[in-house]
């Protein structure tokens, strides 16, 4: 069975595309945000959980018989998200949010803002948070790390965040094999700022900045988590998730919750890519812009493990 | 136990930081501070601090806000060059409201500069964007680049505000007596209701370096315009030197040219003329009153400054109203020594 949050349902229908019987559907009705919110439109449900683990805006639970399956991590807190519809910072906070519930983490960790719409990050979790200025989060974290070398610290940043204006900051922790982790979100433009190109968008894509398309001028797409496998220490842990699919999904939270392991286990540098969607900025309802994801940018950007320290 | 100990100034810099219980230094090497980031280098294992040479200053002074956020007491320094990198962080640490203190040794001139001394960076280092203040002190000899750093920390903290300690070469590079004490206990702060440190058992910490709420943004503009109120009330230092019979001519300076005025008021004093010097310690604060005191019945106020009048531009907005003669008017490539010094006091004696 399924209860959905009428009031934080953006409507973006990705739990439709996923539900594997067809149980839900949008309300037609508008809820106060003005979002037509979904809900079951059967008693088919088989509490499978995949429309939880899809919904970016940790608005559904499911429950098998009166017990709990799937639902908000207690972490988040209870402000909606301010993303745009679909946007897949929602489902990756949520996931890091149930790694930080199942690891005990919450009242350990110090979080690290970037700038970019992955700066929300900070609004949606109970833990200690600073702000830091647009691609040096990596460097903030390094000086936190210093003082509290036990405490849990992570960054959550853009691909313009990370591989333009703050690739230094990134590559030197890695370089130096800081012992905290990098979670990054590649969806391929400035989300922020209006979807201009980024280091990671497609050649030939057209974006605010690159009306007649991307060309190898504005540069070749950079593989980031492969150009930092190629720095740093042997044992570091880099890997590159997707949140197209829920297989991908949990796949990539898996890969978190590694990397989150791997700093507590003061192995040194871990980071994480997650392949994450802009409809806004790409033009495309929710649902096209996940299979875009799938049918082009996977392509190019390979999932898995990439380095993965021979202590791991 | 009190002992002196000859010192270069950039070094007395870093044992005054550790005294100061200076535990997180994060820096990177640019002439004429090199000295300092390295003999942190040095002696912050053996305090059991951190010391990083950063990638960049940019990196630096980023490293730093992450160790100030965490309520640490943590330095970093540069010259003119990394100072130009370091204001978007001196940016953020105002926006956070963290204590820190910079150390600028100054370079001469724009872009990679001159290795020249110089009092250039008068501007940059009190202003920083958005109507942010940053403390300044100016250091004259070595017993100062070992003393301030504990009074840096100590405004720091007070007022959770950057502090820059602002010094040129010549004090940085050379070397001087210093009178050290091992005993010194330095005070520790309690940031237990702002600074990270994990949310166990207390309501998260947030600190966010952008105000979207307008109330929000005007509420900080009140509060940090009201910091540098209480800051300018309470913390103006300076010291006045032959200044209480009413000298004729009063000389203004800091730093390098505070102490060559000095001789130079000295010798001029020894000869029978009545001079004085006024040296301003906190350069913001300025120490307008104790200015107003000394220059009262002031027939001449010279203000010697190796820059085109940044410090005299600065008083003279503070609503400082006398004629004021400045010396040379633009920043030359060695100091002006005592004889020069000398010659323009008495041109206007
Ligand atoms: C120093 C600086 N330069 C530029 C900006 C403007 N800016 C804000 S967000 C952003 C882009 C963020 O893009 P990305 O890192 O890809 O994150 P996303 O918004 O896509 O999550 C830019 C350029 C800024 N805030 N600071």
């Amino acid at each position: 069975m399924i209860i959905v949050d009428q009031e934080r349902c953006k409507g973006c229908s990705i739990c439709t595309k996923f539900c594997p019987k067809n149980v839900i559907g949008h309300s037609g009705v508008f809820n106060k945000a003005g979002y037509d919110y979904v809900e079951p439109q059967n008693e088919d449900c088989i509490s499978c959980g995949i429309c939880s683990q899809v919904c970016p805006e940790g608005a559904i639970t499911v429950k098998k018989e009166d017990k709990v399956v799937y639902s908000r991590p207690q972490v988040l807190t209870d402000s909606a998200f301010t993303y745009c519809p679909g946007c897949s910072h929602g489902v990756i906070n949520r996931i890091i949010g149930e790694i930080i519930d199942e690891m005990g983490l919450a009242e350990e960790t110090i979080g690290v803002t970037p700038i970019g719409c992955s700066i929300f990050i900070y609004k949606n979790f109970k833990v200690d948070y600073v702000e830091g200025a647009h691609g040096r989060a990596p460097a903030v974290a390094t000086g936190i790390k210093r003082v509290y070398p036990d405490k849990f610290v992570f960054t959550y940043q853009g691909d313009g965040d990370i591989g333009a204006i703050g690739l230094g900051e990134a590559m030197y922790a890695a370089i130096r094999d800081e012992n905290f982790t990098i979670v990054f979100v590649n969806n391929g433009n400035y989300g922020m700022t209006g979807g201009q190109v980024a280091p990671t968008t497609l050649l030939g894509t057209v974006t605010t900045t690159t009306p007649k398309g991307k060309t190898v001028h504005e540069g070749y797409p950079v593989r980031i988590c492969e150009t930092f496998a190629t720095v740093g220490s042997d044992n570091a842990y880099i890997a590159r998730g997707a949140v197209d699919t829920p297989a991908n999904i949990r796949k990539t939270k898996q890969y978190i919750k590694k990397a989150f392991q791997h700093q507590l286990d003061k192995k040194g540098f871990s980071m994480v890519e997650v392949l994450g969607a802009c409809p806004t900025n790409w033009k495309l309802d929710p649902v096209k812009a996940l299979d875009k994801i799938t049918d082009t940018v996977i392509p190019y950007f390979p999932l898995g493990e990439i380095k993965v320290g021979k202590e791991a | 136990m009190k002992y002196t100990k000859l010192l270069k100034g950039n070094h007395a810099l870093a044992e005054g930081g550790i005294a100061a219980g200076c535990r997180y230094f994060f820096g990177y090497p640019i002439t004429p501070q090199s000295e300092f980031l390295e003999h942190m280098a040095e002696i912050m294992p053996e305090a059991n601090g951190e010391f990083v040479q950063a990638e960049s200053e940019v990196a630096a002074i980023n490293m730093v806000i992450g160790a100030a956020s965490c309520g640490a007491k943590v330095m970093t320094g540069t010259s003119g060059p990394g100072f130009d990198l370091f204001h978007e962080g001196i940016g953020n640490l105002h926006a956070h409201d963290f204590p820190v203190v910079i150390v600028d040794i100054m370079r001469g001139g724009p872009g990679n500069g001159s290795l020249h001394p110089s009092q250039q960076d008068y501007d940059v280092c009190i202003k920083s964007r958005g109507d942010m203040k940053n403390i300044v002190l100016a250091p004259w000899n070595h017993q100062d680049m070992y003393d301030l750093p504990n009074l840096a920390f100590e405004l720091a903290f007070k007022y959770r505000n950057p502090v820059v300690i602002m010094a040129d070469n010549v004090i940085g590079q050379s070397y001087g007596n210093v009178v050290m004490d091992d005993e010194f206990k330095p005070t520790e702060f309690d940031t237990s209701s702002w600074a990270m440190s994990g949310a166990k058992g207390r309501e998260r910490h947030l600190s966010i370096a952008h105000f979207p709420d307008p109330n929000v943004a005007n509420e900080m503009q009140h509060y940090k315009q009201g910091k540098y109120a209480e800051m300018a009330k309470n913390e103006q230092r300076s010291e006045s030197y032959y200044c209480d019979d009413d000298p004729e001519v009063v000389v203004v300076a800091y730093g390098i040219m505070a102490r060559n005025s000095y001789a130079a008021v000295k010798a001029l004093r020894e000869q029978g003329y009545k001079v004085g010097l006024f040296r301003p310690v906190t350069l913001f604060p300025y120490p307008m009153d104790a200015l107003n005191e000394a220059t009262k019945n002031a027939k001449h106020v010279l203000v010697a400054e190796m820059s085109a009048g940044q410090m005299c531009a600065d008083i003279k907005g503070r609503g400082f109203d006398k004629d004021v003669v400045l010396k040379p008017g633009f920043c030359p490539s060695s100091v002006p020594g005592t004889g020069e010094i000398e010659a323009w006091i008495k041109e206007l004696l």
